[in-house]
């Protein structure tokens, strides 16, 4: 923070060589206070040497509570102010009539003050986070969140007075209304944080703490968007459309529609998770590794999902808090409605992804066009795993073994493929040998299928548009046959080995 | 559920695997012993493709609630890729968190899931080195040099090479 001494240097020198000059030339005292809050230059450096201070503040709070910044919170930092800053732009036209040196004064230091709580939760983030931390910065954090809820507090008092005194809509709305967001932002933080630390007490088995932490956002995220509602309704009789409500207006509302959208699902999802999803077998457990692929530790009692993979009941549930889908293959995980695993079950996601890859299959030509395409796209991304991974070859566990539902739908391929895919989807869980004999058998299939790729880019030359741009689900089943053969994950990006090599 | 620590073991578990294994390609370890959810990588440039021969560092910075939610990978390298920000942070979709799509061209299929290990993470970054996806660029400028002026993007990308040997 060179640059901010040197400035308030430069700054303090100025004010002081106007102050000097005022008294100097004026003599007396009133005359020389009258001089100086008048004359246009001596304002502007006193209300920067007023900005300055502010800033010098704001950094001592800083450096007492924080500490030298992180880079992730130097980076919230700057992307978040220059939004704010414009929004305060904004919120300054509304309030035109108000303006004065205070109400510059209240704007600057509500910036600031905003930007020390980004950093406390930013901070509160980065301490969950973190396993081993110094007794120190807990101290620190929790008497910096008080002292966060001390200023919030002070201030939405100040302007609440104001406002029951002069019974009038004024900036002081903006201002109350801004603390009270604040204030709200800064317990939620604050019980999150106790959260956490009631979850370290425990030793990390607070099996609740997700659904606390879920209630708690959904209170604040509710309790944001009718304050937001009221200061909109608010704003909007007195002065007009508050231009700079509306973005944060919106991103509430859709972060709360989200939320209890999610919630909804979920609770369908996982309120009769017993049920819903049949306890795996001993054999079936044996069959498999016993690994739960989500956080890698043995299972000895596991949850069977529809597509047939295991995973321990906790770990499955805090996955579809986030998604609806198999974490292994990508199949739906949409619970049969009679509640039995039947074949109308199994059928069911297929058919979805089956619609899915046609309606992106498009309009590309016809059946022999899409085999071709697709053959080459699995080609290529065979090709070019291959070449990479020559040498950190490594055999996926029988688990890991991917062959999403998109596989097997396929449309318009061949009789022998489908047939090929709809067994191996059958039986993940399939004893080494067996993986053995199948590893051989693709890596033949690979083999024919490159030869045909060769003779087929000799006779048709011309349509090279197609290979080069494989469609999306084309070159996601490519990569199927790529994750099965070497272990790489499907990273979604299409390989095109033709033109990294020229 | 009890994520924090559940994350920080599966990823203890994660670096004694790597230590033990090491897998060719890259190295791993973390930035500072004492936080496990922040890793460094050095991944080494695939052979035969225009990152041959170079060291580019990264850093990997786990979520608390990591399998479930993706990590953030941002070369601290300099490295001249179209689906790597200018920032050096990595776009690559099985990176990115499930549910919508904020920009609409990925398949949910193609995005983060639980099953993903560090290493199978770098893996995909060295094959998103060896073959860019100009579609959806992270760094404009680098996808149309790609695309157009590939002279251009291999002198550049050669550069970043050279400087990434130096700086062993």
């Amino acid at each position: 923070m060179i640059k901010l001494q040197t400035y308030a240097g430069l700054s303090l020198v100025a004010t002081l060589a106007v102050i000097y000059h005022a008294f100097n030339s004026r003599g007396q005292f009133y005359p020389a206070t009258v001089y100086l809050s008048t004359s246009k230059i001596s304002l502007v450096l006193l209300l920067n040497m007023g900005l300055v201070i502010m800033c010098i503040l704001w950094q001592l709070t800083k450096r007492v509570f924080l500490g030298s910044l992180r880079e992730a919170e130097v980076e919230r930092l700057n992307e978040q102010s220059w939004r704010e800053v414009m929004e305060i732009l904004f919120a300054i036209t509304i309030f035109r009539q108000d303006f004065s040196v205070t109400f510059l004064a209240m704007v600057t230091a509500l910036l600031l003050i905003k930007a020390l709580h980004w950093l406390a939760q930013k901070r509160v983030e980065y301490i969950e986070t973190t396993p081993s931390v110094p007794m120190l910065s807990h101290i620190r954090i929790v008497s910096f969140m008080g002292f966060l809820l001390i200023l919030d507090s002070l201030f939405l008092y100040s302007s609440l007075k104001y406002l029951i005194q002069t019974r009038q809509a004024s900036v002081s709305l903006l201002f109350s209304f801004e603390y009270m967001i604040l204030a709200t932002t800064t317990v939620s933080t604050f019980v999150k944080y106790v959260f956490y630390v009631s979850d370290m007490l425990m030793e990390g088995q607070w099996e609740k703490k997700a659904v606390y932490t879920f209630y708690l956002e959904l209170i604040r995220d509710l309790l944001h968007l009718s304050l937001y509602l009221c200061f909109f309704l608010v704003i909007f009789m007195n002065y007009g459309v508050p231009l700079h409500l509306i973005r944060e207006l919106y991103e509430t509302f859709r972060n709360f529609r989200v939320r209890i959208a999610d919630y909804i699902r979920y609770r369908k999802m996982t309120s009769n998770m017993n049920d819903r999803f049949p306890d795996a077998t001993p054999e079936e457990l044996d069959a498999s590794d016993a690994t739960c692929i989500i956080c890698r530790e043995e299972m000895v009692t596991a949850k069977k999902l529809i597509c047939g993979h295991l995973f321990h009941m906790h770990c499955l549930r805090s996955w579809l808090e986030r998604q609806h889908t198999c974490p292994t293959c990508r199949a739906l995980v949409v619970p049969p409605e009679n509640g039995t695993t039947t074949a109308g079950g199994q059928h069911g996601p297929r058919s979805d992804f089956h619609q899915a890859s046609t309606s992106t299959q498009g309009l590309t030509g016809d059946v022999a066009d899409d085999n071709l395409n697709w053959h080459r796209a699995r080609l290529q991304a065979a090709a070019s795993a291959a070449a990479i991974y020559e040498k950190s070859f490594v055999y996926p566990s029988p688990n890991t073994l991917v062959w999403s539902p998109g596989y097997v739908s396929l449309p318009q391929a061949s009789g022998a493929t489908m047939n090929y895919g709809d067994r191996l989807s059958g039986d993940l869980n399939i004893p080494g040998s067996q993986m053995e004999a199948q590893k051989k058998f693709l890596e033949y299939h690979i083999e024919v299928l490159q030869n045909q790729l060769q003779l087929l880019q000799k006779l048709s030359k011309p349509e090279e548009g197609m290979g080069m741009a494989p469609t999306a689900s084309s070159a996601g089943k490519g990569k199927d046959v790529a994750s099965s053969s070497s272990s790489v994950p499907d990273s979604g990006h299409h390989g095109e080995i033709e033109e990294t090599d020229t | 559920m009890a994520s924090a620590s559940q994350a920080s073991l599966l990823l203890q578990k994660q670096l004694k695997d790597l230590c033990k294994h090491p897998v060719d390609g890259f190295s791993a370890g973390l930035v500072d012993e004492s936080n496990i959810f922040e890793w460094s990588v050095t991944i080494i440039g695939p052979p035969d493709t225009l990152y041959d021969g170079g060291f580019f560092n990264a850093v990997m910075t786990f979520p608390p609630d990591y399998p479930n939610s993706p990590p953030t990978v941002r070369f601290t390298s300099e490295i001249w890729h179209p689906n790597v920000y200018p920032d050096g942070k990595v776009c690559i979709s099985i990176l990115h968190p499930p549910g919508d799509d904020p920009n609409g061209y990925e398949l949910a299929t193609e995005r983060w899931s639980p099953v993903h290990t560090v290493e199978s993470i770098v893996l995909s970054i060295i094959s998103m080195l060896s073959s860019p996806n100009d579609e959806s660029p992270a760094n404009v400028e680098a996808a149309k040099e790609w695309r157009d002026k590939r002279d251009e993007f291999k002198k550049k990308v050669g550069r970043c090479v050279r400087r990434s040997q130096e700086m062993l």
